[in-house]
């Protein structure tokens, strides 16, 4: 082990400790006075790698959708039969896994037995075991799985990622289709974890009250003694800064009708300056569509939205869009109100002291997560994933100036890259059968 | 929570009805804080409290407007305050909560909880009036939402078929009156019944108060000692009356979604004593919960008949619901895999290790609700609502006595009432 490194902020009173292990993982420790220890193990391959060489000059392998998802199934089983579940009941921890648009995550959570549970889970993430049974027996699963999330909101905002992405993976279901999924092979999913499922490529962070010494020493008993580089060669396909279609409108079996109005915004490729944008995107949201805004209250008021209106902006590797959500009696009002209030920010932005309090709040909701160790391990793994130091995304709020948050927002809420998903209700009525 | 030294609880009654619960510690970076008052669970009053909550939560005298409202919760580093109805069996429970990050970590240390208790206290105690009624135009707005919720129901398809069994298998308990409220009996409520469902809540129904935080119990009675809030009765939660089916009804309807939703309602009566409660604990982990479980391990991964297969019990009432969704093809035979699995444990026992790891599981999550705010609220409460001391080592000895038969006992005890099956309008086999 090497390049221990403690980073201490003390206004919110966190801290945490990164070691890079021989073997190459990254190794995070946040400690924290709970009964609960939490261990998350993240891969950087999620559902948006769908196209890389395993190393410069091999060709390029193409996956069918659903992939990394389905390697987060099939990693808790183990050679002998057994599956890892069953390990992590002995001590009667908790055990999950799951899977985004950029990683997969494998976790647990215990108040005893740690390093027990700490062996399952490395030794479980880097030692893969596929079959074509084990594979067939899990294409019911997940089939099931896929038909279980099809519901309204998935299928708005699956349209409107449709509508906004021309070729990005972001199009797609992160679990696949039932015919992508039939696809899948024991030889593609041990291409999958040949190239990613390396440590160099993985980072394990545990929240609670731990000893580091001890997570160095079942990392040397179960990883191996060499790094192990990461060679693949991602290769996204270009995306076009337009979008690919202005809308989709589809009927469901709803009470009323959803719509999901989308920005596509101008990917940042910096960590640093992605950490910057999402910040003021953050703050302009709340200052546009915030409880305590104008517009909210007025369009409240009027009837026209409801609590579950919603806004929000997104980005990751190769995507950055914004969605401002509603179940609303007509969606055609809320999107003229939308596009209005944009139009006269981008003219004339918010008060000083408006975009004071809307800081406020961004800096609130990015304190209160951290009590948990849940959310402090997943939060960590997350802006590690895009290179980011999750303890100073209260600094990039905090510090945020009123001129660049402005800037930002006239360059993320344009209205020539913008598209509409709506869904209507049909008008099956239930039938009740006897 | 007695069991740590860093979490000092305090009991306080501030008059008769109105006890103040506080755990203090300095763990959390938020702290928590609920003002709960106890109803009996009726068709007629549980629409008219849910919107009392909707309409309390609008405007105050201080601030007559939800801007208003909404941008001081935002000066209060987003203080999160909500109001709302829920059930714990078949009592109403109307809660007024607030979530707010602690004093020590806002922007210069700017003190908070007192006025984020004020602003919850002006919520409750100051709503804005015109003439001594609520607003109309409040009431009328209110009004609307809570009916497009009801209709949103069918939205969630998992949820729609779960208050549907609900619907049927309790058809004439107060325990299904979340699910039977419809778009009429909201229209229906008046003025006037909001104002009288107002004054009974401060004028008449018991109120525990829970504070999880920094703050020790003497700083948050002050907080609170200017409540207006009578003397009243103190609250004692009763048993639910003991139904027995007569059959194993089937209910089946369809919709157009392609996976088709199941909910399977039975009966227990076994929820008497703390033994019996802790014993259908232990069944629900071994039989559904986890994924060593019965039904994980049989339905799941070695038949693929679904993604999910998981019960969920309610010790207040005496109900325990096994829900999936799988192929219209297969629920039958979902439905037959669950009800030979519970057959299993009915005839042949639970394993010594299963009970082992049941109780390894349900222990972690014991340990656990000690780790936030939130939960430990959370876990007060359901011990007052139960007349015991709050405290995980009692919960956790209670656990540690449940026997293989006690689980198996319960097992025995469960009664099938309703298979409720949404059928999928698009065959996907």
């Amino acid at each position: 082990m090497n390049d221990e490194k403690t980073v201490r902020i003390d206004s919110i009173g966190e801290e945490y400790t990164v070691r890079t292990h021989r073997s190459g993982l990254t190794v995070f420790t946040i400690p924290k006075k709970r009964s609960e220890i939490y261990a998350v193990l993240t891969v950087r391959f999620g559902a948006d790698d769908c196209r890389f060489r395993p190393e410069k000059g091999k060709p390029v392998i193409e996956l069918p959708d659903g992939v990394a998802h389905f390697l987060e199934h099939k990693m808790f089983e183990e050679e002998d039969g057994t599956d890892s579940f069953a390990l992590y009941a002995q001590t009667g921890a908790f055990a999950n896994a799951f899977t985004t648009r950029d990683c997969t995550s494998y976790l647990f959570s215990c108040t005893e037995g740690f390093e027990e549970n700490l062996r399952i889970l490395l030794r479980s993430v880097t030692h893969p075991y596929f079959t074509e049974q084990t594979i067939a027996k899990e294409q019911g699963i997940i089939g099931e799985e896929i038909d279980m999330h099809k519901t309204p909101s998935e299928t708005v905002h699956n349209n409107l990622m449709k509508c906004l992405y021309h070729v990005h993976p972001v199009r797609n279901d992160i679990c696949g289709s039932r015919e992508s999924i039939a696809k899948i092979t024991p030889e593609l999913l041990y291409a999958c974890t040949d190239t990613f499922y390396v440590p160099s490529n993985m980072s394990l962070i545990i929240a609670g009250n731990i000893d580091p010494a001890s997570v160095m020493r079942v990392c040397d008993e179960v990883l191996p003694e060499e790094k192990v580089p990461m060679k693949a060669v991602r290769e996204p396909l270009p995306e076009p800064e337009s979008v690919a279609c202005p809308s989709i409108e589809e009927l469901s079996e709803i009470s009323q009708p959803m719509i999901l109005i989308g920005f596509k915004a101008p990917v940042r490729n910096d960590p640093e300056e992605d950490m910057r944008v999402t910040a003021a995107n953050m703050v302009n949201m709340e200052l546009l569509f915030g409880r305590s805004g104008l517009f909210f209250n007025r369009l409240y008021e009027e009837g026209i939205i409801n609590d579950g209106f919603d806004a929000d902006y997104t980005s990751g590797f190769g995507y950055a869009h914004t969605a401002v959500y509603s179940v609303c009696d007509d969606p055609e009002i809320l999107l003229e109100e939308v596009m209005k209030e944009i139009d006269v920010r981008r003219k004339e932005y918010f008060p000083e002291e408006d975009f004071e309090i809307a800081k406020r709040v961004i800096y609130a909701n990015g304190i209160i997560p951290l009590d948990s160790v849940e959310e402090s391990a997943l939060t960590c793994s997350d802006f590690w994933v895009h290179g980011q130091d999750y303890l100073r995304w209260h600094e990039a709020v905090s510090g945020l100036r009123y001129e660049d948050a402005k800037r930002v927002l006239n360059e993320t809420l344009r209205k020539e890259n913008f598209a509409v998903s709506r869904l209507y209700p049909c008008s099956i009525p239930f039938r009740r059968r006897h | 929570m007695n069991q740590k030294q860093d979490f000092q609880y305090q009991k306080t009654e501030l008059r008769k009805g109105v006890r103040i619960h506080t755990v203090t510690t300095d763990r959390f970076k938020s702290a928590f804080l609920s003002v709960n008052f106890f109803l009996p669970l009726t068709l007629k009053d549980y629409p008219v409290n849910s919107l009392l909550c909707d309409v309390l939560t609008r405007g105050t005298e201080k601030h007559p407007t939800l801007r208003e409202l909404n941008r001081a919760t935002d000066e209060l580093y987003s203080l999160s305050l909500n109001a709302y109805s829920k059930h714990i069996g078949e009592t109403q429970v109307v809660s007024f909560e607030l979530s707010c990050i602690e004093d020590d970590f806002t922007i210069g240390k700017m003190p908070i909880l007192r006025d984020s208790v004020s602003l919850l206290k002006e919520v409750l105690f100051s709503p804005l009036k015109e003439e001594g009624s609520f607003v109309k135009s409040y009431v009328r707005q209110e009004k609307k939402n809570m009916t497009d919720a009801i209709l949103a129901r069918i939205n969630n398809k998992d949820r729609y078929a779960f208050y549907r069994c609900l619907e049927h298998m309790c058809a004439d308990e107060a325990y299904s009156v979340p699910a039977r409220v419809l778009p009429a009996s909201v229209a229906r409520i008046t003025g006037r019944q909001l104002t009288a469902a107002h004054r009974r809540l401060l004028q008449e129904a018991p109120v525990e108060i829970f504070y999880t935080g920094r703050k020790s119990a003497e700083e948050i009675t002050d907080m609170f000692s200017d409540m207006p809030l009578p003397e009243r009765r103190s609250f004692a939660i009763g048993s639910p009356e003991p139904v027995h089916p007569e059959t194993f009804r089937v209910i089946r309807e369809t919709s157009g979604i392609e996976q088709c939703k199941l909910v399977i309602g039975f009966r227990t009566e076994r929820i008497k004593t703390p033994l019996e409660r802790a014993s259908l604990s232990l069944f629900h982990e071994i039989f559904s919960t986890s994924p060593v479980s019965r039904l994980f391990v049989n339905v799941r991964e070695k038949q693929s008949l679904c993604y999910y297969c998981a019960g969920t019990p309610d010790p207040y009432k005496g109900v325990y619901f096994v829900s999936s969704g799988t192929k219209n093809s297969n629920y039958q035979r979902v439905c037959d895999s669950v009800m030979n699995q519970l057959e299993a444990i009915r005839k042949s026992g639970v394993t010594e290790e299963e009970l082992t790891l049941g109780k390894k599981s349900i222990w972690h999550g014991i340990r656990e609700s000690a780790d936030s705010a939130y939960s430990i609220s959370v876990s007060c409460l359901h011990s007052v609502l139960r007349n015991q001391i709050p405290g995980i080592g009692r919960r956790i000895d209670l656990i540690g006595s449940v026997k293989a038969e006690d689980v198996v006992e319960t097992a025995r005890s469960l009664e099938p009432d309703t298979f409720y099956v949404l059928e999928g309008g698009m065959a996907n086999e």
